[in-house]
Formats: C-alpha cells, sequence, structure tokens
C-alpha cells in the first residue's frame, strides 16, 4: 500500500512526465517505481484514467452544480487560495482516509498555522500577487485560445433523439453552452438554431461540440448547415478540415474512419483541409460541388453530390423530415400534393386502385363509386369520414339560395338553379362507366355496364390523375389539414385542367359548368360549352382554410354531363 | 424527399448507430489506455482517432458477443506499439517492456469505465468550489501549470505540488466509492 506521501510524490511525478518536464533522474526513478511496485503500477494506471476523464468531461460533470467556468474564474479568492495553498504546500498534513463504512467524504485537510510576518517580502509578494492576478484575468479575458463558455445557440426542435446515457437529456427550448465538451446524439435528429442566425440539423449518431457563435466542432456524424448572410463565416470544423460558410447551404459527414465530406448545394463555402499539424490546403467549393478529406493524408478529392443524404428540415410535430436533393435553391421543385389522392384514399392512391367513390349526398364511400339515376341532393353539407384532409360534400342548387360548402360555415349562394339530382360518386377513377339504357322513374338500382371507356386517350399522357365530378356535385378539401401534414412548405396554388374526356367530344352538347371556390368566394368559374378544356391556377394564401371544386349542369338535365379535373394539385413552396 | 425518422432506418444506419453507442461507451477506456502507453495528450488523442477508424474499418469482423472493449484495446494496442517505435529517439518513454506490462494488464481487463466515471463525478461535486475551479482551470481552459507558475511567480514545484494534492484527494474518494459498490 502506498503513503499518502508516496502518492503526493507520484503524483507530482506523473504531471511532470505528461506535461514533458522530467528530467532523466526523475524519469528513471519513476520507472524504476512501476517496474518494482504493482502498486505504483496500479496507481499511474488509475491516474491516467482519471486524467483523460478530467480532460475530456470535466465540464459535464461539473455543470450543474458550478457556475459556467468563465463566470467565477475571474474570482480573486481562487487566487488566494492558490496562492495560500502554493506557499503552504510543504506544511500540508492529510488525515487518513474515514473508515469504509463511513459515507464518502473528502479527506479533510488541516492547514498548520503559520506564523505570518509582516515585512516587506511579504507585501512585495502580496503585490506581485495581485499583479499576478490581474495578469491573470487579462490572460484568460482576451486569449482567443482560452475563451470563457457562452449561450451561442438554442436546441430549436428535436426528433426522437437519444442522448449519452451518462448525460441528462437536452429537451426541446435548451440553451447551448460552448465549452461544454463533446455533446453525444446517438440517435434521431436534432436541430440548433445559432443567435448569430445559422441553423443546423444533426443526424445522429453524432459527437459535436459548440465552439463559438459561428464555429462547431463535428467529431462524427453528419450535419446540414443552412447559414443567413447575418451568420457569413459560420465554420464548420471537423478532425482534418475546417469549412468556412460564405452565405450558403451544406452539409458536412465526419466519418469514423476519419475521414470528411463536404457537399455544398447553395451559395460558395471555402474548404481548408489539414489537420493542426498538416500544412493547409485552401479551396472554394462552389453549389454542386463535393470534396472528401482523406483521413490519412488530409488529401482533397473530388466526389459525387449526394442527393436525400443529409436532413434538411425536421418537425417533431408531423414526425416528419425533409432531405436535401441535389438542385440548387432557386430550381428546387417539389411535387404537388394530388387531390386524386385524397379521394381515392392515399393507400389506395398508392397502389393504382381509384375504384372507391364518395356519394356527394351523404358523404358515404362506396368501395366502387356508385352511378345511377333520380339520386336527389338533400340541400344538405356532409362530413366525409375515412378520408382525412376532405371535409365535406354536397350537391350544389341555386334554388336554395345559400348553398352551406364547408364545415366552418361557409357559404356561397352563387350557384345556378340545378336540377337538385346528381348521378355519381365523386372518384378518381378515370373510366366512363356507360350503362345499358336508361329507365325513368326505375328503382334505384345496381345498372349494367355495357361500356368503360377511360376519361384519358391513347395519346395522352399517361399516369394522369384527375377528379370525375359528374354534375351535380361538390367537395371541400380541408387545407389546414393538409398544411399541418406537409410542415416544411406553404400551400402556394390549385392547379387542374377542367375537360371533357376526350371520348365524349362528339357527344351531345354538354353545358356542365365548373367552380372552383376559396372559404366560399368563388375564384373560377367556367362553362364547358365555350371550349372543351380550361386551365385553372389559382393562388392560395396562408389564411384560406377550404377548397370546394364544384360542378352543375348548366341548365338541361345531367345526362352525359362528364366532368372531369384533370390533374387536381395543389403546389408547394419551400418555408423559409 | 419527405419522410418518417422510423420508416427511413436503413441497414447502414443501424450499423453506424451501433458502432457509435459501443464506441462511445469504450472510448474512454481505450484513451486512458493510450494515455497510459504514451503519457502525452496530443499524441494520445491522435492515436485515439487512428484506432477508432481502424475499429470502423474492421466494424463488420467485431463477433457480437465477443468484447468490444477488449477487441478495440487490441486494436488501440497495436497502434500504441508501432507510434512508440517510430518515436523511440524522439520522444521521451520509458523501456518497451514496461509498456508491455501495462499493455497485458489492462487487456486482461474488459469493463469499462462507468463506474469510475460515476465515481468521478459524485467526487468532484464534494470538493471545495476553489478546487473544482483550480481543476477546471487545468483541464477545460488548458492553462499549463508552467503557465499558472510563471503568471503567479511561484515555482512550478508548488503548483505540481497543488496539482498533484487535488489529484489524490479526488483518487481517494474514488477508491472509497468503488470499494462501497
Amino acid at each position: 500500500m502506498l503513503t499518502e506521501q508516496e502518492k503526493l510524490h507520484l503524483s507530482k511525478l506523473i504531471l511532470k512526465l505528461i506535461d514533458n518536464s522530467l528530467c532523466k533522474e526523475e524519469l528513471a526513478a519513476l520507472e524504476q517505481q512501476l517496474r518494482q511496485s504493482p502498486d505504483t503500477l496500479a496507481f499511474y494506471r488509475e491516474f491516467m484514467r482519471d486524467y483523460v476523464s478530467l480532460k475530456s468531461r470535466i465540464h459535464t460533470y461539473l455543470a450543474k452544480d458550478s457556475p459556467a467556468p468563465g463566470e467565477k474564474l475571474l474570482d480573486g479568492d481562487v487566487w488566494k487560495a492558490l496562492s495560500e495553498n502554493e506557499r503552504t504546500a510543504a506544511q500540508m498534513v492529510i488525515e487518513k482516509p474515514q473508515k469504509e463504512k463511513e459515507k464518502i467524504l473528502i479527506e479533510k485537510v488541516r492547514h498548520e498555522k503559520l506564523q505570518r510576518h509582516i515585512n516587506k517580502f511579504s507585501l512585495t509578494i502580496a503585490f506581485l500577487s495581485a499583479a499576478a492576478l490581474f495578469a491573470m484575468i487579462l490572460y484568460v479575458q482576451y486569449n482567443p485560445r482560452r475563451p470563457v463558455s457562452q449561450e451561442v445557440a438554442t436546441l430549436t426542435d428535436l426528433l426522437n433523439p437519444r442522448w449519452e446515457a451518462l448525460t441528462e437529456p437536452f429537451k426541446d427550448g435548451d440553451r447551448l453552452r460552448t465549452n461544454i465538451g463533446p455533446i453525444q446524439l446517438n440517435g434521431g435528429f436534432a436541430e440548433i438554431t445559432y443567435d448569430s442566425g445559422a441553423k443546423v440539423v444533426l443526424e445522429g449518431p453524432a459527437s459535436f461540440e459548440m465552439v463559438s457563435p459561428l464555429e462547431m466542432t463535428l467529431h462524427y456524424g453528419r450535419l446540414y448547415a443552412k447559414v443567413s448572410k447575418t451568420a457569413k463565416g459560420f465554420t464548420v470544423a471537423t478532425r482534418n478540415s475546417r469549412v468556412i460558410d460564405l452565405g450558403t447551404e451544406f452539409g458536412v459527414h465526419a466519418s469514423f474512419n476519419g475521414e470528411t465530406e463536404l457537399h455544398v448545394f447553395d451559395g460558395k463555402t471555402t474548404l481548408v483541409s489539414g489537420t493542426p499539424k498538416d500544412e493547409k490546403q485552401v479551396v472554394d467549393v462552389v453549389a454542386g460541388q463535393a470534396k472528401r478529406v482523406r483521413y490519412v493524408d488530409s488529401a482533397v478529392s473530388d466526389i459525387e453530390l449526394k442527393k436525400e443524404y443529409f436532413v434538411e428540415k425536421i418537425d417533431s410535430i408531423s414526425g416528419q423530415l425533409l432531405r436535401r436533393d441535389g438542385q440548387p435553391e432557386n430550381q428546387r421543385q417539389f411535387e404537388g400534393i394530388k387531390l386524386a389522392a385524397m379521394v381515392a384514399g392515399q393507400d389506395n392512391f398508392k397502389q393504382n386502385k381509384f375504384e372507391s367513390g364518395i356519394d356527394p349526398n351523404s358523404g358515404n364511400i362506396n368501395p366502387e363509386a356508385e352511378q345511377n339515376w333520380e339520386r336527389t341532393g338533400h340541400h344538405g353539407y356532409a362530413a366525409v369520414k375515412d378520408r382525412s384532409f376532405i371535409d365535406g360534400v354536397f350537391v350544389p342548387d341555386g334554388s336554395i339560395g345559400l348553398n352551406k360548402v364547408s364545415s366552418a360555415g361557409h357559404t356561397f349562394d352563387g350557384f345556378p338553379k340545378t336540377s337538385n339530382l346528381y348521378w355519381m360518386d365523386i372518384t378518381a377513377n378515370p373510366y366512363i362507366i356507360e350503362i345499358q339504357g336508361r329507365e325513368k322513374n326505375a328503382s334505384l338500382k345496381k345498372v349494367p355496364v355495357t361500356k368503360i371507356i377511360p376519361v384519358f386517350d391513347d395519346s395522352e399522357k399517361t399516369n394522369q390523375s384527375c377528379l370525375l365530378i359528374h354534375p351535380n356535385a361538390a367537395i371541400t378539401f380541408d387545407l389546414e389539414k393538409i398544411r399541418q401534414a406537409n410542415p416544411f412548405f406553404e400551400l402556394s396554388s390549385f392547379t387542374a385542367v377542367c375537360r371533357l374526356p376526350q371520348a365524349m367530344y362528339d357527344r351531345t352538347i354538354n353545358k356542365s359548368e365548373f367552380w372552383v371556390l376559396l372559404d366560399g368566394k368563388c375564384v373560377f368559374h367556367y362553362k364547358l360549352e365555350d371550349q372543351f378544356t380550361k386551365q385553372v391556377d389559382i393562388p392560395i394564401t396562408s389564411q384560406q382554410r377550404f377548397l370546394t371544386l364544384a360542378t352543375t349542369d348548366g341548365g338541361d338535365d345531367i345526362s352525359y354531363d362528364w366532368c372531369v379535373f384533370e390533374q387536381p394539385e395543389i403546389k408547394l413552396n419551400l418555408k423559409d | 424527399m419527405t419522410g418518417n425518422d422510423n420508416k427511413n432506418s436503413s441497414v447502414d444506419t443501424d450499423k453506424s448507430e451501433r458502432f457509435f453507442q459501443l464506441l462511445m461507451t469504450s472510448q474512454n477506456r481505450i484513451h486512458g489506455f493510450l494515455f497510459m502507453m504514451v503519457h502525452n495528450e496530443s499524441d494520445a488523442e491522435d492515436i485515439l482517432q487512428e484506432t477508432a477508424a481502424a475499429m470502423w474499418q474492421r466494424f463488420d469482423d467485431f463477433q457480437p458477443d465477443k468484447s468490444f472493449i477488449a477487441w478495440g484495446l487490441a486494436i488501440a494496442h497495436n497502434k500504441a506499439v508501432n507510434f512508440l517505435k517510430r518515436n523511440a529517439r524522439t520522444k521521451v518513454h520509458f523501456n518497451e517492456d514496461l509498456y508491455q506490462r501495462i499493455a497485458s494488464i489492462e487487456m486482461a481487463d474488459e469493463a469499462d469505465n462507468t463506474e469510475r466515471t460515476e465515481a468521478m463525478r459524485t467526487c468532484l461535486k464534494k470538493m471545495k468550489k476553489n478546487d473544482q475551479k483550480l481543476l477546471l482551470m487545468r483541464y477545460e481552459n488548458n492553462i499549463p501549470i508552467k503557465q499558472i507558475a510563471e503568471l503567479l511567480g511561484r515555482s512550478q514545484n508548488g503548483i505540481y505540488q497543488t496539482m498533484a494534492r487535488l489529484h489524490n484527494l479526488l483518487h481517494g474518494c474514488i477508491q472509497r466509492a468503488l470499494a462501497l459498490r
């Protein structure tokens, strides 16, 4: 067993070994002790483990209970204590440790009282101590290599985060400081917004560190950075590179094998490659380019820009994330929201199953869109279950004046008087189903099919989506629910082509009318008799909630009034 | 392309996550071992990076029923030995057989550092505030002992004595904490 004095002496030697300040004799003495004494070797091993832990994690250990290191660092008491301890070091007596069964206690230290002699020498020392204290204050305050811990960013969103087990998990809204050591995200995603204006999305597994208001170190993992003009100069450092933003969006991957990849999607960056010991190489990397910094020698090579590799945005409310495509910002296009999918049911639409239909009078969903004559509207508004983004349906008829067009009570009084009859369920099925003969006043029954005519001609584009809304029928979509399901986007406009199916062009004259309403206000109206097709392109504002598509019979009966909204979509713009 | 997090997990992501968690759990232990071998902070960090890179490259060969720490220590040992050979003339070292003895003892111990880390956290919190601040200055602000001594106009020996005292306080507390578990 080593005595306390022996441990003290040994600790001193080890510290000097680490600082490379052992003289030859001391090194030899230390080596001899390590060889001859198993206790000394055990102490050495424990000391080195503890040293490494302190070096990498002391701030994590003391984070909750102690002030941030910069705050009380300049406390004069600290230096007085240091001075006192240092002057009295030779006289320190360390009591033997308490019995093992007692509670854990730090050893008490007795200071033997010293007789203080007030003399010129002591005064000089006191003066020098004060001067040294002042010098230390200046050193710590102004030395750029010794930054004081400061808050620099906020955790603005988290998606399924899994943090390192030893630390208290970070929460949405937490402020992040510099100099708190590496933060370990084992899995999931974290969005960090710097006060300076840079926004970073980290994908776990990742280990990263806040360095300054304009810098982050990425030890391992993947991040995507979007840097506003106010944060120009924002830097991401890895083991062998520094990426300096010049007004841009970029992704960085620091892999376990020591390589760094930089992918620039917008704007321009400067890449400085090389570890602190290497000679540096500086290269500009612009939008559309990607570079790899090799682990072995920090050599830089061109690589392909990776699409869908970096997560650009996360939304914890919807649980969604958005991966960065490879397009420059001003060329990015996003697939519109297909209203036909909302009518068919999203899963059905994905499986190319469009047969179902919605009864515009009752709101019932039929597995196969039903059609029959003498189906009469009840002048009401019916909710539609099992279709998340559809608010309701109705049979439009101007004879009652106000038609209710949304669950929020919006109404429209512009519909003409109609027969209040409807033939077919509203459906996304791109087929006209002709029936055998017509029996007025016959009982409602399933009618025999004679012919199935595709809405789209062979010469037309395939994979077109459509809504077949045979008059008199209307459907209202809930734009707010659509917004919530697409958190990264603004709904910019509704587009479609109002038309007859091509096969119907030479049939009886169709006088049907198409209507598009936003919150009960008519924004588009078109009479088919003018021409066979008409483009619709209606802007949507962020305040508008309900989009209604309606068809009316044009004043004659509803026979052969096949009305199609071709490719009905809501266009999207990416939010900032 | 939008998607849900769960649906987009791929085999590569799973592998990365597994490796990352294993590495982060064992890194402290491997780092400590390397520090015993080369007793220089920046050298130990460099070799640790090399070791981590080698472990990732060979991760497909790692058998999940074996000790990840033991596997990592073996790779780290090779890296350390190569480093010592390359730097035999330029760096201050012990004789080779002492390092071999250290390595043998360390590699026979497959435990991670979790208990010791927990004990250190507890013991650090119990230290006097001024003692904590001194440790923070040395280990968080990286002020070398030589520099502290110069700034204070004191002998380096005295500063080393103070830091040694703090280390011993911590060590004693940790040892008692571990003995009680």
